[in-house]
């Protein structure tokens, strides 16, 4: 009775602000978002591979067209992919997942070089890698938390 | 927290402060207030195992609540009860003792429902 009326006159007095969160507060972090982004790298190297050259001169604009979009959605793509990576590896993964996962950095920076690539080129076989790269971050993250979760593609 | 807390409240002797963000959870939540027993450098340090409040080492405009998980040459390692909402010196490392501000030494709760 005592304890919460004196909390109750605490609560009601002027108080500062004191931070308990981290610098990227929400804590919520999953490798799922940098799935998706990287099988649409993969979903669109495919169908660019797949273009065939117009059949006559009217259809060229057309051609032309589908294939900028067509471009312009694997690079959006990639560069997703590699901004979610970035932020498991930098706001996820903390020094003392190192004894964990010595390659930790490494699988990172590759994966990271793996986006690039595939905005660089349009290369089925690097897409191939970035979704496995993006697959083995995908097991050390859930390792990390202590589950095993399936590896699951929408594709 | 008991009535000396208060009387020394009102003497200026202890700070009231009020809780933001997760990075002390369970212990602490979003909206509790803390009652904080000021300390200076000629302070005997609080014991290992303490909440503290210190000013934030990047950022001095900002003050943080974390627990006292270290002392080594006069700096202090400070981490949050729950890690995966803490930003401490696992990325910060040790800071100076000129950072500690005070000491939690009661906590005026705030009903779960309050919390949003």
């Amino acid at each position: 009775m005592l304890r919460s009326a004196l909390s109750a006159i605490v609560r009601s007095l002027p108080a500062s602000t004191v931070e308990a969160h981290c610098d990227g507060p929400c804590g919520v972090y999953d490798p799922a978002s940098a799935r998706v982004h990287a099988e649409a790298v993969l979903a669109m190297t495919k169908k660019l591979k797949a273009l065939e050259a117009p059949a006559s001169a009217a259809d060229h604009h057309a051609a032309l067209n589908t294939f900028a979009r067509f471009v312009a959605v694997k690079e959006d793509e990639a560069q997703k992919t590699k901004n979610e990576l970035l932020i498991l590896w930098t706001d996820y993964f903390k020094p003392e997942h190192l004894a964990t996962f010595p390659d930790l950095h490494d699988t990172f920076w590759k994966a990271a070089k793996l986006c690039s690539a595939c905005k660089v080129h349009i290369d089925q076989g690097k897409a191939e890698e970035l979704l496995a790269a993006v697959e083995k971050i995908h097991g050390m993250f859930w390792q990390s938390k202590g589950r095993s979760d399936a590896w699951v593609t929408a594709s | 927290m008991g009535l000396v807390d208060l009387l020394l409240l009102f003497c200026g002797r202890r700070r009231v402060m009020q809780v933001e963000g997760y990075s002390m959870w369970p212990t602490l939540k979003p909206k509790d207030r803390v009652i904080v027993r000021p300390l200076n450098q000629q302070s005997e340090l609080p014991a290992i195992g303490s909440i503290i409040v210190c000013i934030h080492p990047q950022q001095p405009s900002r003050r943080v609540i974390k627990r006292l998980s270290c002392v080594t040459n006069n700096q202090l390692t400070i981490l949050g009860d729950c890690p995966d909402a803490s930003t401490d010196s696992r990325q910060w490392g040790r800071i100076p003792k000129g950072c500690l501000i005070g000491e939690v030494v009661a906590l005026a709760s705030t009903p779960l429902e309050q919390v949003s």
